[in-house]
């Protein structure tokens, strides 16, 4: 004789459901970066656990499962030439979250169906690594709260609360665990930089680079994907001043400009300026190690140094949005060459562009004055049929001499690389700087946002007594690109994006407002690191400087006093519990031991009316309909929860006087 | 877990065996994390490096909030089996060496639903599931290894629910409460009659005695199922039972310990109850005498239980009363 006073629901046989849906959640963003055949896989072994699970279809065994995750492993090898690094990883979490679900049996198949979950927590994070919007923060919190949820089914093997049950406790959970989660974060001590170093995967994104040759610029002008914004703090600079100086392009191989390697120091070049202009930078990542600042750059931000070009140069690539507070120089002069940066700012390759190298000597003999050459260069692109265009002419031979001579059409990289080329024949150091010229104003008009579409090239010679100086050539063809962006510059702007074109359709303006969603969401939760948190806490509590020790004991006592008041929020629930009838008989009965009424442990309520209509006549009418009420609604045989709302009413107004 | 006999060691010095229904508190609840809870701690870890070493603020974001969902998870762990009552097991008597069944029942606070509470004995027979009426009630096989009264050992009483990322158990040991009836064992033949004539029995078997029937009459309390007629019973609507003549040769039998054959103590309580097993079935009036203690012969299942209750607890002290 053995009666099963408990049944236990077949285990596995609501395992399928929100396990199922959870992981779906997890891995449905991860198809936009993993190859197109690793989503195959998935959907395959997918719909293989979904028909082993109706149609009893076998499972694979073990060796065969091995041999499956030995061949996707080469296969993501093959694909990726490693195995290490983010798209390598998010990959084999993929291919490995897929050849799970063909191992999760049902009986007993509790354990894999946690690693499941775990790898679903695991791939929520690996999402974060390519995109923390707003919209992922979003989609991150519907994924965890699912994978709760799957995670209480499968851990109580198949059994537990009903679907309505579980979401209430993970909505409890969550509610719970939020305070807790954002006193970490802000108070969490964020350290600088990478621990190790990063692969270098981090650096397929678009964005101006570290060279530029033809096409470079034009390429990125595009794309209306957002570099970085920019909020003035003080006034505005005018619109031609409006030049963001990335890197310098200094060497020269007769077709693309390159970085020179510096060494990051503390030492500005300039050594007379006007007033600083202070505005704040959130950059989104970038990939590269520079930052940009209006040029010239007058302050360093954490973790930032400044080269003798005058580039902003961080200790690690911008991985992550990182938000810095920035001056500027407008006006500026810079110190005198060195015969070494002399040297390097006019070399040429002899073989590259024969005929602009002609026409620079001939400059070099007919004006004496290095200013007058670079007049010379400017009157010839404003005098000749020159155009601006995104899309020119092939230069397939030699990129300055056709262009100069033959072809006369280009953008900005066309412009600049000519420029310097004759300047460095006519004998003036000159060097190409890329960036980004202008931005957009947002719809409120308290920020502007600078897009890859804004992305520019210009020049800087170096004259005696004003030292480096820049000189815009774009701006001798097509002066509208300086003052109102690409758009209006070229003939054709319907080749660049929607964002890029500065229109006014309605769609356009729609993104714009959310743009401002999106930059408040990166200076507040994407750009939090060591340097905001520090700010922060100057702002809220006074107190700068603060070190890791000071943020360790910060965060103990605020952790502690956070967890204290839930203990106590626990506790009041707890001791109330879940019984509202008996909540309000509690607060009855507190409130006439308050007159020194208290209930006795063994009166009923009938009793205790009795007792109360004896000691207080007053009360007694009050009392007993109360009372009366309550032993109806406690004891009665089908309570009316009208009548509960009813009571309520009535305990509010009671307020018994001794 | 290595470190669970040690903790039961412990809790047992500070917590004695228990006599009436206990409601579990904070002093006797455990609590430690699962093999998942430490993957899942690594795997936080692990997501914390992430964060840092890529600057992901949504990373710290999300380590932080699933390592507080774990914190709250284990508080509701522990209190999934706060405030639970364990009463004391009932137990139907069985004979030493067989498996016992008892039944445990628990009782949720009013108004609550516990998920996934788990009772696992001293021998590793695990059940449980969901505790979703105010009482209810569990079946648990455990060994009856020595006549006397049933010691049902430590129960385990564990939960893993929400998260499966922690457990938290307490043990409860009640007052040994059922019986073990001694082990039959020895020879099936029954003695001699002590009253009446003393005269050499036939060995008395279920065969032998259909042999004696004598006649009906109705059921009455006590009766043995194995004695009912069921096709008469059926024909009458009322139930009817064999009767079968008294065994020949004296109709009355005292089981002695003193006179049982067998070495030792045991092994004559052991013969004994054999031969009350068969003395019930063949139907004969039969005594016991312990010692001092004598109890006049009758018959039927209630005088069986009461003679079978005293050779479980021969010697037992107070309990034998």
């Amino acid at each position: 004789m053995r009666p099963e006073a408990w049944t236990r629901p077949a285990p596995g046989a609501r395992l399928y459901g929100l396990p199922g849906l959870a992981l779906l959640c997890a891995m449905a963003p991860h198809v936009t970066v993993v190859p197109l055949w690793l989503a195959a896989v998935f959907i395959a072994t997918g719909l293989w656990r979904l028909g082993a699970e109706a149609r009893d279809w076998a499972l694979p065994n073990r060796w065969l499962l091995a041999a499956a995750t030995v061949a996707l492993c080469g296969a993501i090898g093959w694909q990726y030439r490693t195995l290490f690094g983010r798209e390598a990883g998010v990959a084999l979490l993929y291919a490995m979250t897929s050849l799970k679900l063909l191992e999760w049996r049902v009986h007993g198949g509790q354990r894999d169906a946690l690693v499941l979950m775990l790898l679903g927590y695991l791939l929520v994070m690996a999402r974060m690594l390519y995109d923390q919007g707003p919209v992922t923060a979003l989609w991150a919190l519907a994924s965890v709260a699912l994978t709760l949820a799957a995670q209480v089914r499968v851990a109580s093997d198949g059994g537990g609360p009903p679907v309505a049950a579980v979401a209430r406790l993970v909505g409890g959970l969550l509610a719970r665990a939020v305070p807790l989660a954002l006193v970490l974060f802000v108070l969490f001590p964020r350290v600088p930089g990478p621990l190790w170093s990063l692969p270098q995967d981090a650096a397929a994104r678009t964005g101006v680079g570290e060279d530029m040759s033809p096409g470079t610029i034009a390429e990125l002008s595009r794309s209306d994907a957002v570099a970085f914004r920019v909020r003035f703090t003080g006034g505005l600079p005018a619109a031609d001043r409006r030049y963001w100086r990335g890197p310098v392009l200094d060497r020269y191989d007769g077709r693309t400009w390159r970085m020179s390697e510096e060494l990051p120091g503390e030492h500005f070049p300039q050594t007379e300026a006007s007033q600083a202009l202070s505005y704040v930078v959130t950059l989104e990542p970038s990939g590269r190690r520079w930052l940009y600042a209006l040029d010239l750059p007058d302050s360093l931000p954490a973790q930032t140094g400044v080269t003798a070009s005058g580039m902003l140069m961080r200790r690690s690539a911008v991985t992550e949005v990182v938000r810095y507070e920035q001056r500027s120089v407008l006006e500026y002069r810079t110190g005198p060459l060195t015969s070494w940066e002399r040297s390097r700012a006019l070399r040429l390759p002899s073989t590259a562009a024969p005929r602009a190298q002609a026409l620079g000597r001939e400059w070099r003999t007919r004006f004496a004055d290095p200013a007058e050459r670079v007049q010379a260069a400017l009157t010839m692109f404003r005098r000749e049929p020159f155009r601006y265009t995104l899309s020119p002419p092939l230069t397939p031979t030699d990129a300055v001499d056709e262009f100069l001579f033959d072809t006369r059409a280009g953008f900005c990289e066309h412009y600049a690389g000519a420029f310097v080329a004759l300047m460095r024949a006519a004998e003036v150091p000159a060097r190409v700087v890329t960036g980004y010229l202008g931005g957009e104003p947002s719809p409120g008009g308290d920020y502007f946002i600078v897009r890859q579409s804004d992305a520019h090239a210009w020049a800087e010679v170096w004259l005696e007594g004003r030292g480096w100086t820049r000189i815009d050539p774009t701006a001798a063809i097509a002066p509208e690109r300086v003052e109102r962006g690409t758009a209006s510059a070229i003939p054709d702007p319907d080749s660049l994006s929607l964002l890029s074109r500065r229109g006014e359709s309605w769609v356009a303006i729609a993104l714009l407002k959310l743009d401002a969603l999106e930059y408040a969401w990166n200076e507040w939760v994407l750009a939090y690191g060591p340097e905001r948190q520090r700010e922060l806490l100057g702002w809220l509590l006074g107190w700068r400087d603060i070190d890791w020790r000071g943020l360790i004991l910060l965060l103990v006592s605020a952790l502690a006093i956070v967890g204290l008041a839930l203990a106590l929020l626990n506790r009041r629930s707890r001791r109330q519990g879940r019984d509202p009838l008996g909540r309000s008989y509690a607060r009855f009965c507190a409130r006439l031991a308050a007159i020194g009424l208290a209930r006795q442990a063994s009166e009923g309520p009938l009793s205790y009316r009795a007792r109360i209509a004896r000691l207080r006549p007053d009360l007694a009418d009050a009392t007993g309909q109360i009372l009366v009420r309550y032993a109806e609604l406690r004891f009665g045989e089908h309570p009316d929860p009208q009548r509960l709302r009813e009571l309520n009413a009535q305990l509010r107004r009671f307020r018994p006087r001794a | 877990m290595s470190v669970e006999p040690r903790i039961l060691r412990w809790h047992r010095r500070r917590h004695p065996l228990l006599r009436t229904a206990h409601p579990l508190t904070r002093r006797s609840i455990y609590i430690l994390p699962t093999r998942t809870g430490l993957v899942f701690t690594a795997v936080l870890l692990a997501m914390l490096g992430w964060s840092i070493n890529y600057n992901a603020s949504l990373g710290f974001a999300l380590v932080f909030l699933l390592g507080t969902i774990a914190l709250e998870a284990m508080r509701r762990t522990h209190d999934n089996l706060l405030g639970l009552t364990v009463h004391p097991p009932l137990a139907e008597p069985v004979f030493a060496g067989d498996t016992a069944f008892i039944r445990l029942r628990l009782e949720a606070p009013a108004g609550e639903i516990r998920y996934g509470v788990v009772v696992r004995t001293a021998a590793g027979v695990e059940t449980g599931g969901d505790l979703d009426g105010p009482l209810a009630a569990l079946d648990l096989p455990v060994p009856a290894q020595r006549r006397g009264r049933l010691a049902s050992g430590a129960l385990r009483v564990s939960t893993c629910f929400p998260l499966g990322l922690f457990t938290a158990w307490t043990w409860v040991e009640f007052q040994p409460s059922g019986l073990v009836w001694p082990q039959p064992a020895g020879v099936a033949q029954l003695p001699a009659g002590t009253h009446g004539k003393p005269q050499q029995q036939p060995a008395r078997t279920e065969s032998a005695g259909d042999e004696d029937f004598a006649g009906l009459r109705p059921w009455r309390r006590g009766d043995p199922a194995t004695h009912v007629a069921w096709k008469p019973s059926a024909r009458s609507g009322q139930l009817q039972v064999k009767q079968f003549s008294a065994p020949p040769g004296g109709d009355e039998l005292m089981l002695d310990l003193a006179s049982a054959p067998g070495d030792g103590i045991e092994a004559r309580l052991s013969q004994l109850t054999l031969w009350t097993i068969e003395a019930d079935r063949a139907d004969v009036r039969f005594g016991l005498r312990l010692g001092a203690t004598e109890l006049a012969p009758a018959r039927g299942s209630a005088h069986r239980f009461e003679v079978l209750e005293r050779l479980a607890l021969y010697g037992e002290g107070a309990d034998a009363a």
